[in-house]
């Protein structure tokens, strides 16, 4: 059953630049499935990925990545062969192609030699990528950029994929095909941070709300619809109850 | 490992500028004198030339292809992934390596292949190709350094220039040079110089891959050791080679020099076994001369290095055949007129009368020797007729010996008999 | 409303924006430096190899010197919104053009002085000479493979110009231009070659497209003759 085993899981987590606090006591368990992370810009929610995905040790409390404890530096490098990540900002080598820049992030999470190449194939299969394999990642449309972007993400079947608002410049039916790929992704913890509701109504299981770096809601879906009041802004019930759970803040 | 090491080599930038590295190491290889064919310890550092040269653009592409991180705004994502930093920077530091030594490989293959059929026993001498393996990796570590170091686009530019103008600048030290310009047989690398080198060129490899760039995150932090460490490593094998002593030292001669089983006998270092026959009939040119019975013809001509000049002719070797003529030339007028035979002159003018004297002797000995005038591309020396010269070469022998004999007369006249 | 000023004296002058995305102060700094090495290293001189019966030539270090200031300059014209440049309008060429023609006055100015401090005034002519030839062919670099790259053509040049162009006597061979002393022939074909640099440097691909469509204009028609 989904959502029993906890994949992610932190206790007391406070995140910051400077001298400026993000977040901080967020406490987050995560399982199998995925999560939508919906928020104004500025919640938090990239600060939130980029700590999930160690790239920025917490400034106070715990994280457990499946399982696992992070605190030292042998623990964070066990810890990010098993989180794949694709950043809102995605960087790339333009002369690899897509098969070698794959492979070549598969290289760098450590999947196994062995099975690398094959793991490699299926990530660009699963990305539908496969007849663009042999190209170059500069003569790929934005499209197929983005999806590159995701097969490195899941190369080697990461058990944490965290996903920076991936569907950004992507055309309807790309994210049509964005959405068929998320829910091809059975057995990981999918974190997908995004501004569309719609994207996160189509594929996520749980949603969580930021908002000034709290979690604001933690439910599915359905029930982020059913906060909806009377007259909130939004075309759909979704949209309502996410407008009607900020502007709870606000108003607060 | 391997297929990461694989790819970085499929996609270095450096792939392009790898024609443009054979060419100038090929260029240089057969564009200059190519007097080291069939001499092995020449052709070794005929083969290793190129490779200082090649520093320039080597490093620049190095520090090109290091930034590509910084250029994709890639830092932060490169950090959060699990395969130590050191790592991914090693593998695409050993791709820049390669392309960097093999134009070196390729001029010691060619080097080899041209030398094989005249060369005669060895081979090419390890220690230039490792001296030259030792730039291309110090080169390629420095510009990958300075890639990581800074994302300014003027890196390549400055690292580049810096190298080179460098590897020219030390080049005329002894004890930090990092190159040479030819390989005599007399000179040998020095053991210690070599791998004081190779340990320089290994830290700085370290310090190339273990910079960490800054980042926000300390789960994997140990800047200090990835900084500090290397440096001081760095800095440790820079007295390692200042310290290590000349990056050549004089090589002992051979029990049995190679010598020519004529009269004058001709001896030589075995490595330059090619030029025997053609030294021989050089010495057989200049016992031609004995006929005049104006001169005294030494027993034996011996190259540089296999004896002192006191103890007989010496003739270089290195420098080309003209010169070696030009030695053997000069040993017979020594042998004839060295020393006590001739006064030293008392006036400025009589000096004058003498050196013109002894240079035309000389001059008309060495085109004899020769067997023709001096080739074009030596120039120097003292000023003397050359149009003159070639008349007297026209000359039949008895002629040119009077000519000869009253160069010697002026000579004498302008001292003792003054 | 007013017309935002391109030359520098306002707050909202084009040049200054340009100035700050092309970090022109590492170009100075370069600059600085390379006269620093002019005014004390300018009349070194180095073994360098070369095609010679010795096998090697005395270079002085101030022959390197204007490829190294060249180029910097060269390299300033690459910025951090390069993308947006390429879709700029007409004015931008001319501050281009402007930076360009300050950069070499001012380069010039500095090495002229570095160089007559060091003890190598004589050889000024032949310094301005090659930073002329330098940024030309540098700019040419940069319009075929990139801004960013304008080091390559000039770095990939200069040691073959320095192995092969001097002769057994070791005078510079004709071709040599950089190692020849200055006269007129080599000082017209180092405007030249800057000419031609900052020619394909104004050119775009409009004008690729423009010569299209006029060749289309002009040819023989062949249908329904």
């Amino acid at each position: 059953m989904r959502g029993v085993e906890v994949i992610i899981e932190a206790k007391g987590l406070a995140q910051g630049y400077g001298r400026k606090l993000v977040f901080s006591g967020l406490r987050l368990s995560l399982g199998v499935g995925t999560v939508g992370l919906l928020g104004p810009n500025g919640a938090g929610k990239t600060t939130l990925l980029r700590t999930l995905a160690t790239i920025i040790p917490p400034r106070q409390g715990t994280l457990r990545i499946d399982g696992r404890m992070i605190r030292r530096a042998a623990e964070v490098r066990e810890a990010r062969r098993r989180i794949g990540y694709l950043p809102q900002h995605f960087a790339y080598f333009p002369g690899f192609t897509v098969y070698e820049f794959v492979r070549y992030c598969a290289w760098l999470r450590e999947v196994p030699e062995a099975t690398a190449h094959e793991e490699t194939e299926r990530a660009i299969a699963a990305v539908n990528l496969t007849a663009q394999s042999g190209r170059k990642l500069r003569s790929l449309s934005g499209g197929m950029l983005r999806r590159c972007g995701i097969a490195q993400a899941i190369v080697g079947r990461p058990r944490v994929v965290l996903l920076d608002e991936p569907t950004v410049g992507l055309d309807p039916e790309q994210r049509l095909e964005f959405r068929e790929i998320v829910r091809s992704l059975t057995d990981a913890t999918v974190v997908l941070s995004t501004h569309l509701v719609e994207d996160v109504a189509a594929v996520c299981d749980r949603v969580l709300v930021m908002q000034g770096g709290e979690i604001r809601f933690d439910g599915t879906p359905d029930e982020l619809a059913g906060l909806a009041r009377p007259g909130a802004r939004g075309d759909s019930p979704l949209e309502r109850g996410y407008t009607t759970v900020l502007s709870n803040r606000v108003a607060a | 490992m391997i297929r990461a090491f694989w790819i970085e080599l499929r996609r270095s930038p450096l792939r392009w500028a790898l024609p443009v590295l054979i060419a100038i190491e090929l260029g240089m290889l057969f564009g200059r004198n190519t007097d080291w064919i069939g001499v092995w310890p020449q052709a070794s550092a005929a083969a290793q030339v190129p490779v200082a040269e090649m520093a320039i653009l080597l490093s620049a592409a190095a520090a090109w292809s290091a930034a590509r991180v910084q250029r994709a705004d890639g830092i932060e994502q490169w950090s959060a992934v699990a395969r130590p930093l050191w790592q991914r920077e090693a593998v695409h530091l050993a791709a820049t390596v390669v392309y960097g030594l093999i134009p070196l490989l390729v001029g010691a293959i060619a080097a080899a292949v041209v030398s094989v059929g005249t060369a005669g026993p060895g081979f090419l001498w390890p220690s230039y190709l490792l001296l030259g393996a030792t730039v291309v990796i110090i080169a390629a570590a420095l510009g990958h350094l300075a890639g990581r170091l800074t994302q300014s686009w003027l890196v390549p530019l400055l690292i580049g220039a810096g190298v080179y103008l460098g590897l020219l600048w030390f080049a005329s030290s002894d004890t930090f040079s990092f190159s040479v310009l030819s390989g005599a047989p007399q000179v040998e690398i020095t053991t210690p110089a070599l791998l004081t080198r190779l340990a320089l060129a290994v830290a700085l490899v370290v310090a190339a891959v273990g910079f960490q760039p800054p980042s926000r995150s300390s789960w994997t932090e140990h800047r200090y050791r990835a900084t500090v460490l290397p440096s001081l490593l760095v800095l440790l094998t820079i007295v390692g080679v200042m310290t290590a002593g000349p990056l050549r030292q004089g090589r002992e001669p051979p029990d049995e020099p190679l010598c020519s089983d004529r009269v004058p006998q001709v001896c030589i270092w075995p490595e330059h076994r090619r030029h025997l026959a053609e030294l021989t009939a050089i010495a057989e040119r200049l016992e031609a001369v004995a006929a005049s019975r104006l001169f005294v013809i030494p027993e034996s001509f011996h190259e540089e290095g296999l004896r002192t000049p006191e103890d007989g002719a010496t003739f270089p070797v290195t420098l080309g055949l003209w010169a070696a003529a030009r030695g053997m030339a000069y040993g017979v007028l020594n042998a004839s007129f060295g020393d006590e035979s001739l006064c030293a002159p008392a006036t400025a003018a009589g000096e004058e009368q003498q050196q013109e004297a002894l240079t035309e002797m000389l001059e008309w000995l060495v085109a004899r020797a020769w067997g023709g005038m001096r080739p074009a591309d030596y120039h120097g020396g003292f000023d003397y007729d050359e149009e003159e010269l070639r008349r007297v070469l026209r000359l039949p022998d008895d002629e040119q010996f009077e000519w000869a004999r009253e160069r010697i007369t002026t000579a004498y006249e302008a001292t003792c008999g003054a | 409303m007013g017309r935002n000023r391109i030359w520098p004296g306002g707050r909202y002058s084009a040049v200054r924006w340009w100035l700050r995305t092309h970090r022109i102060w590492a170009v100075a700094v370069t600059q600085l430096g390379v006269a620093v090495v002019c005014a004390v290293w300018g009349g070194l001189e180095m073994s360098v190899p070369a095609d010679t019966p010795q096998g090697s030539v005395n270079v002085a270090l101030w022959v390197f010197l204007p490829v190294v200031a060249a180029i910097a300059i060269a390299i300033g014209m690459t910025g951090d919104m390069a993308s947006f440049e390429e879709r700029a309008a007409r004015c931008l060429l001319g501050v281009e053009f402007g930076y360009l023609g300050a950069g070499l006055a001012v380069t010039a100015l500095v090495l002229g002085v570095a160089a007559y401090l060091g003890g190598v005034g004589d050889v000024v002519p032949e310094l301005l000479r090659n930073l002329v030839l330098w940024l030309g062919l540098a700019l040419l670099s940069g319009r075929i493979l990139g801004r960013s790259l304008a080091w390559v053509a000039p770095l990939t040049v200069v040691v073959p110009l320095d192995y092969f162009g001097y002769d057994a006597r070791t005078q510079p061979h004709g071709w040599a231009i950089p190692l020849r002393e200055f006269d007129a022939v080599t000082a017209t074909v180092a405007v030249l070659v800057l000419g031609f640099g900052l020619g394909t440097t104004a050119l775009t691909r409009w004008h690729g497209y423009a010569v299209r469509r006029a060749a289309d204009r002009y040819a023989p028609r062949t249908r329904g003759d």
